[in-house]
């Protein structure tokens, strides 16, 4: 081989470490455009919206009139729209508690024990979770008809049930299968009984999730709005309400800015759910993420 | 004390206990008395049924056949929260929702005793473990030593019958083992509880027990002191498992006399041996143990007879371990067979240098041949 020049002679290594840099700016960059496309079709229109809620004219879309707080004023008045606001309420502190239950006793059955069709069972259970919630409304006012029941927010709540448990079951059987077994033989052997062993062990490190499942479950009652329209009769949710309302033009601005008001308040709570558990849980050196996003 | 029946009934007995799982026999009709206060090891292999053997008598599996007492009650139909043992876990299995301090309590209070009485049999048992002023710590913020000793703790506290360790130290490196053991042992002998411990590692078994069960296949080998255990293996297995071993093929020759039995060595060379087991008791060919640390080398032929046993060898590796040096050798027949001596010296031991392997006697054992019926 030729002798090379003196500024070659240095090893190609700095070229190799030139071109990983690279690279990773380029993933950085995609990266971050990945983000900010999908937090602008997420987020864009609820901002927009609720910019428009402060909006002088009735007609949602530019040009901006100038702010104004009449909407909110009006939206005070709407009797209706509060009304159905509470039945929402309700539903959900109503939905939430069972679905916890019920979640907790499948999750324990389908995790701790080996029955026949455990399978079966396990996909009957999770079946909710995959069929398409219209087809669900559609058969929840069908099978309330042939059985002659009359539509009404308790029938509401019953299909509120039957959609949202399977996500606690989900969530917790996840869980409680990341759970060292040996964690439960150890509270045997110290004497506890099983009902004890649930109490003071295994119920303790399930409350990470059982928390997190009650946020997503309430949510998902509060919100839900395809099955609750199928079976509420002459009943109104708020999701319900805002429907209707959609089809009267010039109620439209009130609408928005009760939305508005509502995600406002939701997102307040939810975010302060989230940091209590946070909170607790970095007390016992645990981190949320691994609780939620682990299951 | 003058106690004197539980004194005298163990307080641990395994008779003839088995476990199959479907048409695995993991444990197969083992039987073992621990005494009170005992320190008691099982040690074998991987698989070898030790950990089965402990959840039978903690409670955790059920024996297909067999009896189990505790301190002289049948135990084997208890569930694990009734029995009067405590499991010590190789991944320790502590509450990690709770400190250390209540980890520890958490038997006690299940036993339902007064406030004050839990509080001062806590303080005891983390004294005990030197771990009183982590009292406040959950256990993410302990090492793994330190944990080992809470999990140790919070089975102390209970003063169970008898406290079950599977590999307690099987998770920590060498040098913290080797203190944890030393520690161990020192706390068994201070509260006087039976220990039951398993292993797979047999310095440590044979550093901390009063005496060991060595398994293998799901049977009990042998039972007996480290001193028994090491020096008169009953089977090929033991003597393999146990420390280092050459073990050679020989052929057995005179069995008359004064009961002291020869055998002839590769080469032809007929030397005595120290004991013979049972399981070699009355084939025609046996395996001869002799342990490394008891070969000397020399090389002029040393006198044979009744004192020394000798057979001609050629080096062939050299090994330094640190303390000692291992010297790899070959004798007649192809036999292979090593010495290890702790001499500082050992330049003028080239590979291929012709010398005498020579012994004494008394320190070989006779154990069964290679195909004999012992799975
Ligand atoms: N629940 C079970 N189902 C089926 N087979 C099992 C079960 N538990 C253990 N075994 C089998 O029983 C045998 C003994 O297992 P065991 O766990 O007692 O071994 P061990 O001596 O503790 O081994 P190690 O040192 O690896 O822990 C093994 O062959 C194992 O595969
Ligand atoms: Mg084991």
């Amino acid at each position: 081989m030729r002798a090379m020049k003196p500024e070659r002679t240095s090893p190609p290594a700095p070229r190799i470490y030139w071109t990983l840099a690279r690279r990773r700016r380029t993933a950085t960059a995609v990266r971050v455009t990945f983000l900010a496309v999908m937090a602008l079709l997420l987020f864009g229109p609820i901002v927009v919206l609720a910019v428009f809620s402060f909006n002088r004219s009735i007609v949602i879309g530019f040009p901006f009139r100038g702010g104004t707080l009449e909407w909110y004023r009006a939206a005070l008045g709407e009797t209706a729209a509060w009304d159905s606001l509470r039945a929402s309420l309700q539903i959900a502190l109503v939905v939430t508690p069972m679905c916890l239950l019920l979640g907790l006793l499948s999750a324990f059955a389908l995790s701790r024990f080996r029955f026949r069709l455990r399978g079966v069972t396990g996909s009957f259970i999770l079946l909710p979770l995959v069929i398409p919630w219209l087809l669900i409304g559609v058969s929840g006012l069908i099978f309330f008809s042939l059985v002659d029941v009359r539509l009404s927010l308790w029938t509401v709540g019953v299909m509120h049930v039957v959609i949202a448990f399977p996500l606690v079951t989900a969530l917790l059987s996840a869980q409680l299968v990341r759970l060292d077994p040996h964690i439960h033989e150890a509270s045997l052997d110290l004497g506890a009984g099983e009902i004890e062993t649930l109490r003071h062990v295994i119920i303790p490190l399930l409350l990470p999730t059982i928390g997190a499942s009650a946020v997503f479950v309430f949510s998902w009652s509060f919100n839900n709005f395809i099955v609750s329209f199928f079976t509420a009769g002459f009943d109104n949710t708020f999701p319900i309400w805002v429907f209707s309302s959609l089809r009267r033009a010039r109620d439209l601005p009130v609408v928005n800015a009760l939305a508005t008001l509502i995600s406002f308040v939701q997102i307040v709570v939810i975010v302060g759910v989230w940091q209590l558990l946070k909170v607790r849980l970095e007390r016992r050196g645990q981190d949320i993420r691994d609780v939620v996003a682990g299951a | 004390m003058n106690q004197s029946p539980s004194e005298t009934t163990p307080a641990l007995e395994l008779v003839e206990l088995s476990k199959h799982f479907g048409n695995v026999v993991a444990v197969d009709r083992i039987s073992l008395r621990v005494e009170q206060g005992e320190f008691f090891s099982l040690l074998g292999p991987s698989g070898c049924g030790k950990s089965t053997t402990l959840r039978m008598i903690a409670g955790f599996e059920e024996p297909t056949s067999g009896r189990l007492l505790l301190d002289g009650q049948e135990g084997s139909r208890l569930p694990p929260f009734k029995r009067n043992t405590n499991l010590v876990f190789q991944s320790y299995a502590l509450f990690p929702h709770m400190t250390v301090r209540d980890n520890v309590a958490y038997g006690p209070r299940r036993a339902r005793l007064s406030r004050t009485e839990v509080a001062s049999r806590v303080e005891d048992a983390l004294r005990t473990v030197r771990m009183w002023e982590y009292a406040d710590r959950l256990p993410k913020a302990l090492s793994g030593g330190q944990r080992q000793r809470v999990a140790l703790a919070r089975g102390l506290v209970n003063h169970p019958a008898v406290l079950l360790l599977d590999e307690p130290l099987g998770a920590l490196d060498l040098k913290l083992r080797r203190e944890m053991q030393i520690e161990l042992k020192e706390i068994q002998r201070r509260v006087g509880i039976s220990f039951v411990y398993v292993t797979h590692d047999q310095e440590e078994a044979l550093t901390l027990s009063d005496r060991i069960a060595v398994m293998n296949g799901g049977r009990v080998e042998q039972l007996g002191t480290p001193e028994e255990i090491y020096n008169r293996p009953t089977t090929r297995f033991c003597a393999d498992f146990i420390g280092e071993a050459n073990l050679i093929e020989v052929r057995v020759g005179d069995r008359s006399g004064d009961g002291r039995v020869s055998v002839v060595l590769p080469g032809g060379g007929t030397a005595l041996v120290g004991s013979v087991s049972p399981s070699s008791a009355d084939s025609a060919t046996a395996t001869l143990v002799l342990r490394p640390s008891r070969v000397a080398l020399d090389d002029k032929e040393p006198p044979h007879g009744a004192e020394r046993a000798a057979i001609p060898v050629e080096v062939r590796r050299v090994i330094f371990q640190g303390s000692v040096v291992r010297v790899d050798l070959e004798g007649p027949e192809g036999v292979s067979l090593s010495a290890s001596t702790s001499e500082a010296d050992t330049s003028d031991l080239r590979v291929g240098r012709r010398m005498w392997a020579h012994w004494a006697p008394g320190e070989t054992h006779l154990v069964e041949p290679t195909k004999s019926g012992t799975p």
